[in-house]
């Protein structure tokens, strides 16, 4: 745990220090429909350029029976992400999403069975990304559902935003 | 990061690179080992924070005996010197959860030869810390191997590497 008060801090020196940057959290939320694909994608905006640190987010897992849908806690989503300024693939491939998103797995208020279907994962391990994106790009996020059923996946992106580039 | 303006020359070095491998294992079979082979881009050496790894730990009838232990090795090819001294269980550099991943391997219903068989979305349990620097044109080699007990069904094993790509600066490429 670090120890935020190992130095004395100066209200005057970080208020400036706000100025130019601050910590953000940029949200990305879609829904893939079934069988399909699309391409989710949260846009960085003219504020400045955007530092990630890391990443988390959660998804459903849903599947359809005979016509009712529930939840059989499988992951039919699977991504790559992809930075938008020059659509460098930063996965090599789709990653199917339990395998670096914490806490992941969410009961969803879709399923028939929602009372009855296992709780969602707790565990809250961020995935460390830490990149910088650039002003006015957008973080893209291409993702597959090989369900029946459309599902839904949220990801927090949590960073810091760099409106003042120092070199 | 109160009191320090970020460097954006320094930021933007690291590029995050998402190596991602699923293996099959035939149902009660020891099998090979699984080789993790990655090579890199080139003009990038490569700095791999973590491995993590999904498999399924299905019991053998009525938990008589005991889970698959997978056992992970590195090795740097180009100088052949292992990073361990004995291949090590997975379970011994990550949490002890367990996987949860069980019976409920069906194929795809909508796309029977692209992703095929899914797993189930349970917590990760194995998170391999690693600090490991690639230098440019190794090859990212990981062993993985069964040592007792094997899946008694069809299984698959998911492997991904976390990690950033580093322009390796001295090339000529980059002058």
């Amino acid at each position: 745990m670090v120890n935020i008060f190992a130095k004395k801090i100066n209200p005057k020196e970080i208020l400036q220090l706000q100025n130019l940057q601050y910590q953000e959290k940029l949200l990305l939320s879609d829904t893939v429909p079934a069988g399909g694909q699309k391409l989710g994608s949260v846009n960085i905006s003219s504020l400045g350029h955007f530092y990630c640190y890391f990443m988390t987010g959660h998804y459903e897992t849903l599947y359809d029976d005979a016509g009712s849908t529930k939840d059989d806690g499988i992951v039919h989503l699977r991504s790559q992400m992809v930075d938008g300024s020059n659509m460098r693939p930063l996965f090599n491939d789709y990653i199917p999403l339990d395998l670096f998103l914490t806490p992941g797995r969410t009961k969803s208020a879709d399923s028939t069975t929602f009372a009855t279907d296992a709780e969602a994962n707790n565990l809250f391990y961020p995935q460390q990304f830490q990149y910088m994106f650039t002003v006015n790009s957008e973080i893209l996020f291409d993702t597959k559902n090989d369900g029946e059923v459309e599902m839904n996946y949220e990801i927090v992106f949590h960073g810091v935003r760099l409106t003042t580039a120092r070199r | 990061m109160l009191d320090q303006q970020l460097d954006v020359d320094v930021l933007r070095q690291q590029v995050p690179a998402f190596y991602y491998q699923r293996y099959k294992i035939l149902a009660a079979t020891q099998a090979s080992p699984l080789i993790f082979n990655q090579d890199l881009n080139f003009g990038y050496g490569y700095l791999l924070r973590q491995v993590t790894i999904k498999y399924p730990e299905l019991a053998n009838i009525a938990g008589i005996e005991p889970n698959p232990i997978l056992d992970i090795a590195y090795t740097n090819i180009i100088s052949a010197v292992p990073y361990q001294n004995l291949p090590y269980p997975t379970g011994l550099a990550s949490s002890q959860n367990n996987s949860g991943v069980g019976w409920a391997f069906q194929p795809s219903p909508v796309d029977q030869d692209g992703f095929g068989i899914g797993m189930s979305a349970t917590a990760l349990k194995n998170r391999l810390i690693y600090n490991l620097y690639y230098f440019y044109r190794q090859n990212i080699f990981i062993e993985l191997r069964f040592r007792q007990n094997v899946p008694i069904v069809e299984t698959y094993v998911d492997v991904m590497l976390t990690g950033y790509q580093i322009a390796e600066k001295d090339l000529d490429m980059w002058k």
